[in-house]
């Protein structure tokens, strides 16, 4: 495809300069193979949520980069991460279009080699005809490979392609109290992927998604066409009458409405709550209140139902939404193209009724079809064709530098709202990571 | 002969619905969106599921499922100027074919046909979209509404592009 000299880590360098980074990190197949060896192999990466495999024998695919990967329960009750693979010839064992379901062992259809749901392998068919000493089977790389790091937070399951480096904690680092945020807000304290996803695809490079998520500056204008004449975007919640998304203000113009962008070690980054993620109201969300009263005391309900992040983005893969109360996962598919799914959150203990009205919000705001997300994806799409051009091939995360200031009690970097200083932190670690280092 | 009468008034009611249908269809596919809006009663709603059988929109994501106030919603933002995901917008072609009534009495019809949209966006890749409609239409004096209309994709939990049009 091209006659140039493979990357070599001076080269990698020269692509991040003084907050910008050059259109090359997202064009370049050769790049897109690095990402996947050294970012998507080496970061803790989302799987899924230990709810979606409840009972011994379920399982879930998914995949990492473009490794396909099994989520399972086993007899001993513990989530295994597996490679979706056969150790005998290599032939993917659970078909991934059954992205659920039970079973009680995973046979590969090719030559019914048969494994625990745990990895182990457990039957070779024919085994008579290998002889003797060709194998022993006891040899983990003749089962379904485990990943060799697997960690869950409150339920959230992580899993690394390396032995190496940080604990799943250590590389949350302050940031994981976003996660807490959001699971804080169930009466019992946990909460459940139950309802599937959406999922939608875009033709553009896996950054640009990530990018957003550190972006409180774009609402107004890529999101015009979902604002009323009273300069408010739809309701996305029960009670949310005073929290829609106010983008202009009381004289029409644009209201910078977070409360700023906090930036993590490792890349992570978190938005501050919106002005408008404030209090609901109403009979619905009052009988929620209650639950939460009843649950954790009247003080520290009003703490958990505080807004204080929009959300919170752990680098690469994954966005816990707390106003949306949905889970964001990136699939990188190629250095153009890449898939994200949105999993709404069920809050339990929560009256029933919200997160139905949930479902429905998110169905307007994330989905395929949604009123605001679609104009994201419109961004991305754009920007992708916008790289191709030459003549200054550097994309400008530039705003901010000078007002970074420590960010108080949540730790990390604080900048203002318009700051790009969660970009620059994902650009940061990612050239740690392209370059060899962050472990 | 009651047979006769009876084989023609059914064939009547179907040839009834299949008009009723693609009325409807070109109306989406005109872009009189406010027009197709208004053949829904006011408690109508559109469903689009993404899991196959998937029995409610309440306990499982949806590609879509549009009640009226959604789709006044919807129908702001397709005429809102500054819609860019849709600038320059869609141009649609709706299908159906293998309609079948399935039930009826008084008050509504239900019928099922087989449906496929040709959805291209200038400099997009064309998209063919094709699955099952479900309609229960209301009967009403001056013809039918619709109480609720259901569009199962063949391909409803496979990832996908922006959707901007109505199935």
């Amino acid at each position: 495809m091209n006659d140039r000299a493979p990357l070599a880590d001076a080269d990698i360098r020269g692509l991040i300069q003084d907050g910008r980074i050059h259109h090359r990190a997202y064009l370049d197949p050769e790049i897109f193979e690095l990402e996947l060896e050294r970012i998507w192999g080496k970061c803790w990466i989302y799987i899924g949520h230990e709810s979606q495999v409840p009972n011994p024998g379920d399982f879930f695919t998914t995949r990492i980069g473009r490794a396909p990967i099994v989520m399972s329960r086993h007899t001993d009750g513990n989530v295994y991460v597996l490679y979706n693979k056969c150790g005998h010839r290599g032939a993917q064992v659970v078909q991934e279009g059954t992205a659920r379901g039970n079973c009680k062992f995973f046979q590969c259809m090719y030559h019914g080699w048969r494994y625990d749901t745990n990895g182990d392998l457990k039957v070779v068919t024919y085994g008579e005809g290998f002889g003797p000493n060709v194998m022993d089977r006891s040899d983990p790389k003749y089962g379904m490979i485990r990943l060799p790091a697997v960690e869950s937070y409150r339920g959230f399951v992580f899993a690394k392609q390396t032995s190496e480096g940080p604990t799943l904690r250590e590389y949350m680092g302050d940031a994981i109290a976003g996660i807490d945020e959001v699971v804080n807000r169930a009466p019992e304290g946990e909460v459940e992927l139950v309802a599937g996803c959406h999922r939608y695809i875009y033709h553009g490079n896996w950054k640009l998604q990530a990018d957003n998520m550190g972006d409180q500056t774009h609402a107004p204008f890529s999101h015009a066409s979902s604002l009323g004449a009273d300069g408010y975007q739809f309701s996305r919640r029960s009670g949310d009458k005073g929290t829609r998304i106010s983008i202009l203000d009381d004289k029409g113009n644009i209201a910078m409405h977070s409360a700023g962008i906090w930036s993590y070690p490792y890349g992570h980054t978190s938005t501050g709550a919106h002005s408008t993620d404030g209090d609901q109201s109403g009979g619905l969300f009052e009988e929620y209140r209650q639950s939460m009263v009843d649950a954790y005391g009247p003080e520290t309900a009003k703490e958990y139902l505080t807004h204080k992040r929009h959300i919170a983005f752990f680098y690469p893969s994954v966005d816990f939404h707390v106003l949306a109360n949905s889970v964001r996962v990136i699939q990188p598919i190629s250095v153009d193209k890449t898939e994200v799914a949105i999993w709404p959150i069920k809050l339990k203990g929560a009256p029933e009724q919200l997160f139905q009205d949930a479902l429905k919000f998110v169905n307007l705001s994330h989905a395929a079809a949604s009123l605001g997300q679609t104009d994201d994806v419109e961004a991305f799409e754009r920007s992708q064709r916008g790289f191709e051009t030459r003549g200054s091939e550097w994309v400008n995360f530039i705003a901010g530098p000078d007002l970074d200031r420590p960010g108080g009690e949540r730790g990390g970097t604080f900048g203002p709202p318009a700051s790009e200083v969660g970009v620059r932190g994902m650009h940061t670690a990612w050239l740690e990571w392209m370059t060899g280092g962050s472990n | 002969m009651t047979v006769m009468t009876t084989r023609r008034s059914r064939s009547a009611l179907h040839d009834d619905v299949a008009d009723f249908i693609s009325a409807e269809l070109a109306l989406l596919d005109d872009r009189h969106f406010e027009e197709w809006m208004a053949l829904f009663t006011e408690d109508g709603y559109y469903w689009a599921p993404i899991e196959p059988g998937q029995k409610d929109p309440e306990s499982h994501v949806s590609l879509f499922f549009d009640t009226v106030p959604t789709m006044k919603t919807r129908i702001a933002r397709l005429r809102h100027p500054r819609i860019y995901m849709q600038v320059p917008h869609s141009r649609t072609v709706h299908m159906t074919s293998n309609l079948q009534v399935t039930a009826e009495d008084e008050a509504s019809v239900t019928a099922r046909c087989n449906f496929i949209m040709l959805e291209y966006r200038p400099t997009r890749p064309q998209n063919i979209w094709g699955g099952r409609y479900d309609y229960i239409l209301a009967r009403e004096t001056d013809g039918f509404r619709i109480e609720s209309k259901k569009a199962s994709l063949v391909s409803s939990d496979d990832q996908f592009p922006s959707l901007a049009i109505w199935f």
